[in-house]
């Protein structure tokens, strides 16, 4: 009788880590990135054109041209 | 025998590369000399713009409001050369930001619409030319049939 206690006993225990169940979710890193950097480019991309034009307007400020309204001569190239 | 002649081969080949790269240099427009032109070009474009015969378009090039316009030769060469240098700081800018000129060109389009002036003409997207005045109430409208729509 006793040896049958001992036995279940011992089942008893060998069963308690059957009982701990751990699970793991992976979770894929959310990519911000590229993101950023296509902001980025548009960004840069809006500052130059504003330069750019910017730049037009003041140089032909500057050559005194503003007003001056000369016929275009010829295609160019 | 074979060594000479790979030799005169890598040499022309050197020769057509060095010349190429100076052609290119020497043909390619730089952003300044863009500039130059098109501020020469300012006024006549202005002058223009402000008889609602020149517009902005939604794409960063300029157009006749109306194809009668077109007729006047001064008017069509003007437009054109606008147009030529445009595009050509739009596909220096395109290379610099490792883009597509028409990203450059939309962008570019975006600013010219907020920098005109009231009395200006505008083409939107789907093609119609609105004054810049009324570009607001056009917009308002549009967004209105979206919504019932």
């Amino acid at each position: 009788m006793r040896h049958w206690l001992l036995v279940a006993v011992a089942a008893a225990l060998l069963a308690i880590p059957a009982c701990n169940t751990s699970h793991t979710v992976k979770i894929e890193p959310v990519e911000i990135k590229p993101i950023y950097i296509t902001l980025d480019v548009y960004i840069k991309i809006e500052r130059e054109v504003e330069d750019f034009f910017s730049e037009v307007e003041k140089r032909a400020a500057e050559t005194g041209t503003e007003g001056n309204t000369a016929p275009e001569s010829g295609e160019q190239k | 025998m074979n060594g000479s002649r790979s030799r005169a081969l890598l040499k022309a080949v050197l020769c057509a590369a060095v010349l190429g790269a100076m052609a290119a240099a020497a043909c390619a427009d730089t952003r300044d000399e863009i500039i130059d032109r098109m501020a020469k070009r300012l006024p006549q474009l202005k002058k223009y713009k402000t008889e609602g015969k020149i517009g902005e378009t939604f794409n960063g090039l300029v157009e006749a409001v109306k194809s009668e316009y077109g007729k006047d030769k001064t008017l069509r060469k003007l437009v054109a050369n606008e147009n030529a240098d445009r595009k050509a700081f739009y596909a220096l800018t395109a290379e610099k930001f490792e883009t597509t000129p028409e990203i450059v060109a939309r962008s570019a389009g975006i600013r010219n619409f907020k920098a005109a002036e009231p009395e200006h003409w505008l083409k939107l997207k789907d093609g119609t030319w609105v004054q810049k005045k009324n570009l607001e109430e056009v917009r308002k409208r549009e967004d209105e049939k979206e919504q019932k729509g």
